[in-house]
């Protein structure tokens, strides 16, 4: 049986409704794609500070060779170091001075001897960044501070808050996106039911004329899929174009140009059309194929 | 003189809709290429029987054989599929869909039975249909609709063809195409059985007739005519 020719004029015979299920899949699709960028884009940033020196350890002048090596050694046998980066006191002007390029005031008067040498350190995961810390500030190489403190700086502040708003999108993204799912599945029952009964007719002459279960229910569930595929590209597209607009005003903050997030990679665009097409016509085919397991026994 | 084996055998079928007994112990068989009338009044139990013979509704007792298979008792889906492919129905309803053309309404048959639409202008041709095609069927008489019915039943050449009051609201000259055309489509082999009121035509023909009432055989002669009762003549 020609199912598709069929799924397509039941389509055209009933525009308006039609044109209801593919904008309220668009909407849904368009929530679901978002949310799944956000997450990729907050990963990125994530992976961003990650992979920046989390923790510094200013270390005292009189610091011997062996002595920081044994820390060193010390930092890489927990294995919770992703790097460690010694910065020498010449080192350490050289990035003063880039640092400071604009503002010659500062730069002057400014030497290698006033500033410490220094460990920059990448941990494997944020989680280790307070243990690591703890060790380095138990440690005599540490400079200590005017008020008894050992000079040790990490961003936990950062990071961590980082953290709990990625770990709060995806939640977020996950419980919505399980949510919009649930109701795509439901909207497609509905709507297949409601076609199923205003073909009645149509489906009881097929039967009476020999049709197999199979060739009265699969304009139905083609039906489902195409409205899942065009669905999915409408909610991908509005996505799409959102993110153009709000990538190309973002772009120009040094923050996001630093983490490289936009453009977001067309790779990833791809992927994620792909998935959410697939995804949606899964869905809607499933949808379709609980109402006509339902309406046409 | 070897006796032909029956295409359909109805042994003592008995249809009830709650206490009502709509066929009553009807009995008979219906040789292959056989060309019979079905007559009785409004409501005696014809279109049931047909839909018990298409598997619409279940029968509630008796045994049906069909090429040697009993048809009467559980089916699954697959074999009910093929029933409706052996016995094919010309509605009293016609059945036909109303937001599809004429060319869309044969299609589906031949869409059913993936055969190719290469013979869809040769079917049209033969219920004299070709130049109304393109119609819907609001669009066509009484008389082209039924022959739309007749063609979509064609399509898979049944063994056997079951057709209700295919001459109701038509005219003489309608009704005889379409008995014609039946006869044509019986003398390609196919047994056809017409449920009708039509005195005229059954009388003329002098074939098999079947007469049925409240349920119950009372007539079953070859050669036949209506011979309907003078009370139920003056009713119609």
């Amino acid at each position: 049986m020609k199912s598709l020719k069929v799924a397509f004029s039941h389509i055209r015979r009933s525009p308006y409704q039609s044109l209801l299920v593919v904008t309220m899949l668009g909407f849904a699709f368009f929530l679901i794609s978002s949310f799944a960028i956000l997450s990729f884009i907050s990963q990125q940033v994530l992976v961003f500070f990650e992979s920046q020196p989390q923790v510094i350890a200013y270390l005292k002048d009189s610091a011997e060779e062996t002595e920081i090596k044994a820390l060193i050694a010390k930092l890489e046998d927990t294995g919770k170091i992703e790097e460690i980066n010694y910065v020498s006191k010449e080192e350490a002007l050289g990035i003063y001075r880039e640092a400071n390029k604009d503002n010659p005031l500062l730069l002057e008067m400014v030497t290698a001897d006033i500033l410490p040498a220094s460990l920059e350190i990448s941990a494997t995961r944020i989680d280790h960044l307070k243990e690591i810390a703890s060790i380095l500030e138990e440690e005599s190489a540490v400079s200590v501070s005017e008020g008894g403190r050992k000079e040790v700086d990490f961003a936990e502040d950062i990071t961590e808050s980082l953290k709990k708003w990625t770990l709060a999108i995806r939640r977020v993204g996950l419980g919505g996106g399980v949510l919009l799912v649930f109701q795509t599945l439901l909207l497609m029952v509905v709507v297949t039911s409601m076609k199923i009964a205003l073909r009645k007719d149509e489906v009881e002459i097929l039967k009476l004329l020999g049709a197999s279960s199979w060739q009265a229910r699969s304009p139905f569930l083609i039906e489902g899929v195409i409205y899942g595929i065009w669905g999915a590209l409408l909610g991908f597209g509005g996505m799409y174009l959102a993110l153009s607009q709000l990538g190309s005003a973002l772009i120009g903050f040094s923050f996001f140009a630093d983490i490289g997030v936009f453009p977001v990679s067309q790779d990833f665009l791809l992927i994620l059309l792909g998935a959410v097409t697939l995804f949606s016509s899964l869905i809607c085919g499933l949808g379709s194929y609980i109402a006509t397991r339902r309406y046409l026994k | 003189m070897i006796k032909k084996a029956p295409v359909l055998s109805l042994k003592e079928v008995t249809k009830k809709f709650g206490q009502e007994e709509v066929l009553n112990s009807v009995s008979f068989d219906l040789n292959s290429g056989e060309f019979a009338f079905l007559v009785g009044p409004s409501g005696s139990g014809k279109t049931t029987l047909f839909r018990v013979l298409s598997r619409e509704i279940p029968l509630t007792s008796g045994e049906i054989m069909f090429l040697d298979k009993e048809i009467s008792g559980r089916l699954s889906g697959r074999q009910i599929v093929w029933l409706r492919r052996q016995i094919g129905r010309v509605f009293q309803d016609l059945k036909l869909i109303g937001d599809r053309t004429i060319r869309e309404n044969i299609e589906i048959s031949f869409d059913i039975f993936d055969f190719p639409h290469q013979e869809l202008e040769e079917i049209l041709e033969l219920v004299g249909l070709e130049n109304r095609a393109d119609l819907f069927p609001a669009q066509l008489s009484e008389g082209e609709k039924q022959r739309a019915g007749i063609a979509r039943a064609l399509i898979y050449r049944p063994k056997v063809l079951l057709v209700d009051e295919p001459t109701s609201n038509l005219d003489p000259a309608s009704s005889w195409q379409i008995i014609n055309l039946l006869k044509k489509v019986n003398q390609e082999g196919t047994a056809v059985i017409i449920a009708t009121h039509n005195e005229d035509i059954v009388d003329s023909l002098k074939m098999r007739v079947i007469e049925i009432e409240k349920g119950k055989i009372i007539r079953d002669e070859a050669d036949s005519q209506y011979q309907s009762n003078p009370e139920e003549k003056g009713k119609e």
